[in-house]
């Protein structure tokens, strides 16, 4: 009987010593050893138990089983706060429009608008180069200033992506016939093969230099703005040939 | 000849990053449309996360840090704070679209960049012991490998099968590139690759392709490519120069702080290319360690363990701090330096894939980081 115990012993240490699994339960994982000349096999447990210092709980938790001690922290806000970070706008054309009287115009109109670029480099009241680098048609719906679906860019690159015309815009009209504002604004031209540049966005104010629309006689108006960007180059914007829709 | 006025801030932010995106299901391998889409920006070079998300409710931080802990942070409740960087993610946060995982990382602790940047990405349990990454796995497992959009496959986003790159780079002539080869090679394919090369040569032609390289105008790309039905699932963004060692700076004006403005601003990109595809998104930040709690002698701060993992993506729909907080305390930190890493960061990307590959916890647990009792914290986060 002895025997049978004694052997029965043996099976079960024998066993225990060539079984494959890891005292969990799980598969010993396999990882390479630090030299990278053999596979070592080892427990998950044992990783991360040697990982871990005694301050961090082992990790004997099975799969589905919630992590009890991982604690929540609720994200509360005071009202305030709450209030402020949800109506947070963080958008390259914000702009505060309080500081401005609005136009009152009622109508809607649509005209021509050609964009040229001022360089100041050589002479401090600018020199307007020769060509437009956007053009198109713009319309004023009341005091809202929108760019026509012919308005384009002509700086290459980004520039040619239609949307910054659409949707990277807010301006508006003043009631002394500015346009106020801030608009994605491209000053260099991008040629083809180079890197593309992001637009800039340059605030749209009641400049000195400008002419502004005449809220009189909309149709008959001939606009001239100036948009300062950089030191060494801005805008000048036409706006013309108004038609009332 | 004009002048270009480049702030220190912009070179910041045109430079170190890059965008890659996988996960293009390829025609005959996607058997069901995954749920979502899963995004990760990688943090290199070590992000704070004590900076990031102070625990200004634990005592010990003011006394360990005496300079590097922001004035102006948002107080998110009574413990934890997010930093000023973070004005975006704050929003989110308010609109419960955004969470944040403290006191984790990947179970590694000897603070080497190399190895770190490797297990964060490969996923594995031995440093370099992991030729494909835990992304790539899991999209693997997920039927859906595909290409990925990089100059250079990173690892984590390979996989066992062979995916092919491209990238919008901007290369003279690219505006009126031929596609005659890739349409010759083609013709000559069988049906299936046919299909790939043609979407490979309308993808090289399409105007989108001309991208600047700031981190967030890749973001928005990136989203606007994940947005579209039969896009890619997912994306990685690799933002560096987190290793300050000196000079750290506690507001969004220091060094730290314009690194989590670029995280911040990548973020809002992701948000503004999804579209309404955000609403099935995630976005995870990993990096490879964590820095030390006490200040150093430069101002700055040392490699480390634990750190901050952020999550954002209308995925998540209650914005909360999950955190088995180990405490600030000499007697408390990892051998006596650094913040312990309490939740295993793998756990947190598990739950992420499942999310978002619709994989089941014990196959991402098994196969995807080859520890099959890697503790399910999804519940923690998308509950």
């Amino acid at each position: 009987m002895k025997k049978i115990y004694l052997l029965l012993a043996l099976i079960l240490i024998s066993s225990q010593s060539y079984s494959s699994t890891c005292p969990d339960g799980s598969e010993p994982i396999r990882s390479v050893s630090d030299d990278g000349s053999y596979y070592v096999f080892k427990c998950n447990a044992d990783i991360l138990d040697k990982k871990n210092n005694k301050n961090t709980p082992s990790n004997k938790t099975k799969n589905k089983n919630k992590d009890s001690e991982i604690k929540i922290y609720e994200v509360s806000f005071s009202p305030g706060v709450l209030d402020e970070l949800l109506n947070l706008v963080v958008s390259k054309t914000d702009f505060d429009f309080s500081q401005y009287k609005l136009t009152n115009n009622k109508n809607d109109f649509q005209c021509r608008f050609s964009m040229t670029r001022i360089v100041y480099e050589k002479i401090k009241e600018g020199q307007e180069e020769g060509w437009n680098i956007a053009e198109g048609n713009i319309n004023i719906k009341g005091s809202n200033i929108e760019f026509g679906k012919q308005a384009r860019w002509r700086m290459g690159g980004l520039s040619l992506d239609s949307s910054y015309l659409r949707d990277q815009v807010n301006i508006q009209l003043s009631d002394r016939g500015h346009l106020i504002g801030k608009m994605a604004y491209f000053n260099l031209k991008t040629n083809d093969g180079e890197v593309p540049t992001n637009p800039l966005y340059p605030i749209l104010t009641e400049h000195k230099r400008s002419t502004p629309i005449n809220l009189n006689n909309i149709k008959n108006t001939s606009a001239k703005f100036y948009i300062d960007v950089e030191e060494w180059a801005g805008a000048v914007m036409y706006i013309n040939s108004c038609k009332e829709n | 000849m004009p002048k270009i006025n480049l702030t220190r801030r912009q070179f910041l932010k045109v430079s170190g990053a890059s965008l890659f995106l996988a996960g293009l299901p390829l025609p005959g391998f996607t058997k069901d449309e995954p749920p979502g889409t899963i995004s990760v920006i990688l943090l290199e070079g070590g992000m704070d996360g004590l900076t990031a998300v102070p625990p200004f409710g634990d005592p010990n931080l003011s006394r360990m840090r005496s300079s590097l802990t922001p004035e102006n942070y948002l107080e998110l409740n009574s413990f934890f704070g997010l930093h000023p960087s973070f004005k975006y993610f704050s929003g989110l946060m308010a609109k419960n679209n955004a969470s944040v995982i403290h006191a984790t990382n990947f179970p590694y602790t000897k603070r080497s960049h190399f190895e770190g940047q490797n297990l964060m990405q490969g996923g594995g349990l031995n440093p370099f012991s992991e030729k494909t990454g835990w992304l790539g796995r899991a999209l693997d497992l997920a039927k859906t490998p595909g290409r990925s959009m990089s100059l250079d496959m990173p690892l984590l986003l390979r996989g066992a099968h062979a995916n092919d790159n491209f990238f919008p780079a901007s290369i003279r002539n690219s505006g009126s590139l031929k596609t005659d080869l890739i349409n010759m090679i083609s013709n000559a394919h069988a049906e299936e690759g046919s299909s790939m090369f043609k979407k490979v040569s309308k993808k090289s032609t399409q105007q989108d392709s001309v991208v600047p390289r700031d981190p967030a105008s890749l973001a928005r790309y990136a989203g606007k490519a994940m947005a579209i039905k039969g896009g890619p699932l997912s994306s990685v963004i690799k933002v560096d120069q987190f290793d300050t060692h000196a000079s750290q700076g506690s507001d969004e004006f220091g060094r730290h702080g314009e690194r989590l403005t670029v995280v911040d601003d990548i973020i809002a990109g992701y948000k503004e290319g999804l579209g309404d595809a955000w609403d099935k998104s995630i976005i995870l930040t990993l990096t490879e360690f964590g820095r030390t709690v006490k200040e150093n002698g430069t101002w700055g701060t040392d490699h480390g363990w634990g750190s901050a993992g952020l999550l954002a993506g209308g995925a998540i729909t209650k914005s909360r701090v999950i955190s088995k907080w180990p405490g600030l305390a000499e007697g408390d930190l990892f051998e006596k330096r650094d913040l312990v890493s309490t939740i295993d960061y793998r756990s947190v990307c598990a739950a992420c894939i499942e999310n978002a590959l619709g994989l089941d916890h014990d196959l991402i647990a098994d196969k995807v980081f080859f520890t099959p009792s890697l503790p399910r914290i999804y519940d923690y986060i998308f509950s």
